[in-house]
Parts: structure tokens; sequence; C-alpha cells
């Protein structure tokens, strides 16, 4: 286990909604906002906007966790963005 | 009937892991088992249908 | 109760929300990666495309579709949570 996965689920929450830098084994290196962290494999999802409305998601697996740096906090705007993404259906119907 | 005094029931499977979600989720445990059985069930479907192999072969990680 | 027992109990039960809320948010990604062509970036540089299908509970294995090997396509496969360093894939 690395010391990510042996961080507690209020650690890590306090990664989710940030934009972060992830730095993980074999020199691989990902950037985006924390959608949340699996508190059973402490994988991270990240999310990052791109130009046509599409979203990107990229999950780093717990194990292959180096380090995660912060770079931004996200504003209220970016939080309801960031909450809207994975909503269930039925929620999604209501929304605008 | 006097069997049952001396040994204790057996202890199923499936309450033993809801205990374990209750220590781990407390109020929110059933849900999450309902969610993770759901994903279970389409994992297992697939490989019970499509018979899927390990790739690579070998694991990357020895 | 005491009120350091409290204060206790009512940090347990922030712990346990929490992590509900953690866990809930990723197994709902989960199911919005289900049949989405989905890149994955294993050990050792390999780099693999395929469609993802499943993932077991206990983060074990990737079930994946049509997996583009170096030697071909699988028509299904496991991948070993062990040998995946990350995996991305596109919502719109």
């Amino acid at each position: 286990m690395n010391d990510w996965q042996r961080k507690s689920p209020l650690d890590w929450e306090t990664y989710v909604n940030k934009m972060v830098k992830v730095a993980a084994i074999e020199k691989h290196e990902y950037e985006g906002w924390v959608l949340t962290v699996d508190p059973v494999s402490a994988s991270i999802v990240l999310a990052t906007f791109l130009e046509n409305e599409e979203v990107s998601i990229s999950v780093v697996l717990g194990h292959a966790v180096q380090e995660v740096e912060i770079l931004k906090e996200g504003d209220d705007e970016m939080k309801q963005r960031l909450s809207c993404i994975f909503a269930p259906e039925e929620s999604k119907a209501y929304s605008p | 009937r006097m069997g049952r005094s001396v040994q204790p029931p057996a202890e199923r499977p499936g309450e033993r892991r809801m205990a374990e979600m209750k220590k781990l989720y407390g109020a929110e445990a059933a849900k999450i088992q309902a969610m993770e059985a759901a994903m279970q069930l389409i994992f297992d479907r697939n490989c019970d249908k499509k018979q899927p192999k390990y790739w690579p072969i070998i694991p990357l990680k020895l | 109760a005491s009120p350091r027992f409290q204060a206790l109990l009512g940090g347990q039960m922030t712990a346990q929300a929490v992590r509900a809320n953690l866990r809930q948010r990723y197994l709902r990604g989960l199911g919005a990666a289900r049949g989405r062509p989905t890149r994955f970036y294993l050990r050792a540089g390999v780099q693999v495309d395929a469609v993802f299908g499943a993932a077991d509970v206990d983060a074990v294995a990737f079930q994946v579709d049509a997996l583009r090997t170096p030697l071909g396509v699988q028509a299904a496969a496991l991948l070993r949570y062990t040998d995946v360093l990350a995996y991305t894939f596109l919502l719109e």
C-alpha cells in the first residue's frame, strides 16, 4: 500500500472539486477536476472539459498514485458542473 | 432441537457483509450495497456469457 | 453519553457519510463508463483501446470488449487492476 491508499475518506474528500495534478508511477501525469476518490481502491476520478461540450474522464488507479498536487479550488459554479456529470438519469431530467 | 443451544446457527455470509457495510457506510449501507450488487451482477453476467480471458496472459506486475 | 463519546460517534458518522458519498460517486462513474470506448494505460508503457464492459466491486479486474492488442482484436477480455495505471473515456 502506498501513502495515498493509506489516507482516510476525510483526507480524500479534501481533494474533491479541486483541480489537481496527479503524478503516477512510470512517470505518468494526469490533470483534471477531482470528481471523487473511490474509498475501496483509492482510485481518483478526474474530469476535464473539452471545447465541444465533451467531458473527458480519467481514472488513475490508487495503487499507481504517487503524489497529488492541488492546483486550483473550484468555485460554486464549477462544483455544480462537476456534481452533474455522474448524476443519476432521473435528476438529470429535471435540470435545465 | 438440543443442538441449537449448543451450536450457534451458521452465520450467513450476506449478514456478515451487511454488518461490514454498516460499519463502513452507516446509514447509506443498504443503498451502496444495492449499487454494488447491480454492478457485480453485470460483471458476473458478462463473464458467464463472454468467457473473457485475462490479457495479457502473464501479469505485467509480477 | 459523555460529550467525548458523542463527539467520537459524530466523527464516525461523518466519516461514514463521507465514505458513502465518495463510493456512490465512484460507482456512478463506473456506470457511466459502460459501453464507452476507453483507452487503458498499463504498466511497462503498454496502451490498449477497448470498450468498457464492467468492473468487479472488489477492484480486481475490468471486463472489456473489443480489446485491441498488438496481436489482434480480442472480443472479450479481463484486465487486471494491478496491470492498469489509468484509463480514460469521453462523455458527450
